[in-house]
C-alpha cells in the first residue's frame, strides 16, 4: 500500500522495487486528507514502469467519482496494463473526505445501496453490448461501455469493509474481500474500530461472509490489509502499549489481523495460522515495510 | 508576463488498442517534434480514460507535455480533478497541461444519467470548477461556498510540480465561457460553438474566419491585462496536405454548407501545401494571436514538416 512519493522517480522506484521483492500488487488508497497521490494516475504509472506487478486500489470511495467514469478508467486501466488491474472498491466511510469535498455523507446504508449498484453497473459497462440500468442512484440508458477490460469477465473486484452489509455484498459481488475493521466512526483509528477487529470479532466476519457467500466461499479470496506491522524482539511490551492506547487486552492486540508485530519467524507463523483460520491468503503491508517485510514474502508468497 | 507567442503544437488522440501502441504512439508524436498529447472525455466514440492515458503517454516519453482537451466538468467532481491533475503532474515531473469545459456533448450527459442544463449554469459550475483547482493547488487551506460546490478548508494534497499550477487550459465557443477562459485560464481554446450539444451544422458556420475574430475579442474582454499572457490554441479539424488546396475545397465545403473560399478560410481550417500551410498558421497568429496548432490523431504523421519548419519559432 503506497500512497506518498518525495519524487516521481521515488515512485517509479517503489513500484520496480515492489515487483522485484516479489510483491504481487502495489495498491493506492483513496482519500483527499493524507494520502497524497491519487489513485488512478498513480497505479497508471506504477503499471507502465512495471512488467508483471499487479495494480490496485484499496479502496476507491464510490461516492468519488460517478461509477460510468469509474468502470471506463478501470477498463482502460487494464487494457493498457495487459491486465494487472485489481479494483477495489468501497463504499466510502472517512467523514473528512466528505466534508473537505462538500459531499453528503449519507447514512452507511444508503452509501452501501449505492456502492452495490455501482458494482452492477462497472460490471455491465465491461461486459458485451449496450447497457441499461434503472437504479435508485444511477441510470444508465443503453451505454456499450468502452473500452473493454483484458481481464474477462472483468478485473478482480475487491469489496472491502467490516459491516455485515458490507460484507453480504462483498459475499455475492466481490472475487476478493478485503476484511475491515467496521470504520462507522469515520476516522482510521479508534476504540470502536479495534474492538470491531479482534480475533473474535473476526470470526464473526468471516461467518458472516460464509454463511452469505454459500457455495461462492471457496471462490473467494481473502484479504486484509496489516495497517500496523512492528519488528520487535519484545512483542509482549509492545502488544502492552497498543492494548492500553486502543481499549482491547495484550492478547488481542496481537491477534488482531490488522497487526503483525514480532520477530520475522512470529509474524510468518502468525500468518499461516491466519490462513488456518480466517482464509486470509493475501496479506497487504505498508510501504514504509516494504523492504523488512520481504524476506516473509520470500518465504510466503505463492506456497 | 507577456507570452512570446512562439508556435507550439499539440495532437489529439484518443487512445490506441494495446499499452505497446499507446506508448508506440506518444512517443512517435514526441519525436516529431509536437509538444503536447491531448486527450477528448467522451463516454461514445472514443476509446480511453483520459487521465490514465496521459499517465501512460507521460511515462512513455521524456518532455513530451500531456492534457486534456478537454475534460467535462460535470463528470467527475472538481476536487477529485484538482487531486489527479496535480498528482499526474508530480508524476510526469510537471508536464501536465489541465484542460477543462463546461461540457456539451449530450450523449456524455444521457451516458452518466446526468442532467444537461443550460449552458449558462454549466458555464457557472466551470467557473467555480476553476476556483477549486486554483485553491487545492496554493498553499494552504481554502474553502468555497459556491452555488454547485462546496469546499471547506481543503489544503489540497499533493501539491503540483509546475509552479503556482499546471497551465489551465480553458476551451469553448460562446461569449460567457471565453470571456471567463480570458479571464481564468492560461491557455484558450478557440472552438466551434457546440451549444447544439453535438457537432451540426450550426458548428460549422460559427467557425468562419470573421466568428473566430470575433471569439478572440471575447477572450480579450474576459482577460483586460491579461490578454498578452494568454497563449490561444485552435484545434484544426478541417486538414489537409494537398497540392491542390482549392479543389479540395469545392469537393468537400458544400457538404458544410459552405462556399469554397469561406471553407478555406475557416478558423478550423488547415489545408493546402506545406507552405500554404506554414502561411495561413504564420498569418493567423499575426492576425489573431493563435500560436499554439492542435491536430488530429489521423494528421499528426503527414503535418510533421510544418512542425519541423514551425515549432519554435
Amino acid at each position: 500500500m503506497c500512497s506518498h512519493a518525495a519524487s516521481a522517480n521515488d515512485f517509479r522506484e517503489k513500484a520496480r522495487q515492489a515487483e522485484a521483492l516479489g510483491y504481487s500488487t502495489l495498491f493506492v488508497p483513496d482519500h483527499f486528507v493524507d494520502h497524497p497521490l491519487a489513485p488512478m494516475p498513480a497505479m497508471a504509472t506504477a503499471a507502465a514502469v512495471t512488467g508483471a506487478l499487479r495494480v490496485g486500489s484499496l479502496v476507491l470511495g464510490n461516492d468519488y467519482k460517478h461509477p460510468v467514469v469509474l468502470a471506463r478508467e478501470a477498463a482502460t486501466l487494464d487494457l493498457l496494463s495487459d491486465g494487472r488491474l485489481e479494483l477495489g472498491l468501497g463504499a466510502g466511510w472517512m467523514t473528512a473526505d466528505y466534508e473537505k469535498a462538500g459531499l453528503q455523507l449519507d447514512r452507511p446504508g444508503v452509501r452501501i445501496d449505492r456502492l452495490e449498484e455501482s458494482v452492477a453497473i462497472v460490471k455491465g459497462l465491461m461486459a458485451d453490448g449496450p447497457f441499461t440500468f434503472h437504479g435508485k442512484h444511477y441510470t444508465v440508458t443503453d451505454l456499450d461501455g468502452q473500452p473493454k477490460p483484458v481481464q474477462q469477465p472483468h478485473p478482480p473486484f475487491i469489496i472491502g469493509g467490516g459491516a455485515p452489509k458490507i460484507l453480504t455484498l462483498a459475499a455475492r459481488e466481490a472475487d476478493i474481500v478485503g476484511i475491515n475493521a467496521n470504520l462507522r466512526g469515520g476516522v482510521a483509528i479508534s476504540e470502536d474500530a479495534a474492538r470491531s477487529m479482534t480475533g473474535a470479532a473476526t470470526d464473526e466476519k468471516i461467518a458472516r461472509l460464509r454463511a452469505a457467500a454459500g457455495a461462492r466461499f471457496e471462490e473467494l479470496e481473502i484479504q486484509s490489509f496489516v495497517g500496523f506491522t512492528n519488528f520487535t524482539d519484545d512483542r509482549r511490551s509492545l502488544a502492552e502499549m497498543m492494548a492500553g492506547a486502543f481499549g482491547v487486552s495484550p492478547d488481542e492486540a496481537l491477534e488482531t489481523p490488522v497487526v503483525l508485530a514480532g520477530t520475522l519467524e512470529q509474524m510468518i507463523d502468525d500468518l499461516l495460522a491466519r490462513r488456518e483460520r480466517w482464509h486470509m491468503s493475501y496479506v497487504v503491508v505498508g510501504v514504509d515495510v516494504m523492504e523488512q517485510f520481504a524476506p516473509a514474502v520470500a518465504k510466503l508468497a505463492g506456497t | 508576463m507577456a507570452h512570446d507567442r512562439r508556435f507550439r503544437f499539440g495532437v489529439q488522440a484518443s487512445g490506441a488498442g494495446s499499452r505497446r501502441e499507446w506508448q508506440d504512439k506518444a512517443r512517435k508524436i514526441e519525436a516529431l517534434g509536437y509538444s503536447t498529447l491531448y486527450m477528448p472525455d467522451h463516454f461514445l466514440d472514443t476509446v480511453h480514460a483520459p487521465m490514465i492515458g496521459i499517465a501512460m503517454a507521460a511515462e512513455a516519453t521524456e518532455s513530451l507535455r500531456v492534457g486534456t482537451l478537454v475534460l467535462g466538468n460535470d463528470y467527475k467532481h472538481p476536487a477529485v480533478v484538482a487531486k489527479e491533475f496535480a498528482s499526474l503532474d508530480v508524476l510526469s515531473d510537471g508536464r501536465v497541461e489541465a484542460g477543462v469545459g463546461a461540457g456539451w456533448m449530450k450523449t456524455d450527459y444521457d451516458a452518466l444519467g446526468l442532467p444537461y442544463d443550460r449552458p449558462g449554469t454549466r458555464i457557472e459550475r466551470l467557473g467555480e470548477a476553476l476556483t477549486i483547482l486554483k485553491g487545492a493547488w496554493s498553499d494552504g487551506p481554502f474553502s468555497l461556498d459556491g452555488r454547485h460546490y462546496t469546499i471547506s478548508d481543503y489544503d489540497g494534497i499533493p501539491k503540483p510540480a509546475q509552479k503556482p499550477h499546471p497551465p489551465i487550459l480553458v476551451g469553448g465557443g460562446g461569449p460567457r465561457l471565453l470571456r471567463l477562459a480570458g479571464r481564468e485560464a492560461d491557455i484558450v481554446g478557440i472552438n466551434p460553438n457546440l451549444r447544439a450539444g453535438e457537432v451540426s451544422p450550426d458548428a460549422v458556420q460559427d467557425s468562419i474566419a470573421a466568428m473566430t475574430k470575433q471569439k478572440i475579442e471575447w477572450v480579450r474582454e474576459g482577460a483586460g491585462d491579461r490578454f498578452d499572457a494568454l497563449e490561444l490554441q485552435i484545434r484544426y479539424f478541417m486538414t489537409s496536405l494537398t497540392d491542390d488546396r482549392r479543389a479540395l475545397a469545392e469537393a468537400i465545403a458544400p457538404g458544410f454548407g459552405l462556399d469554397p473560399d469561406v471553407a478555406l478560410e475557416s478558423g478550423v481550417a488547415l489545408v493546402g501545401t506545406v507552405d500554404e500551410c506554414c502561411d495561413l498558421l504564420t498569418k493567423r497568429r499575426e492576425e489573431w494571436g493563435v500560436s499554439y496548432v492542435v491536430l488530429g490523431d489521423d494528421q499528426f504523421e503527414a503535418f510533421a514538416p510544418v512542425v519541423s519548419r514551425l515549432a519554435g519559432t
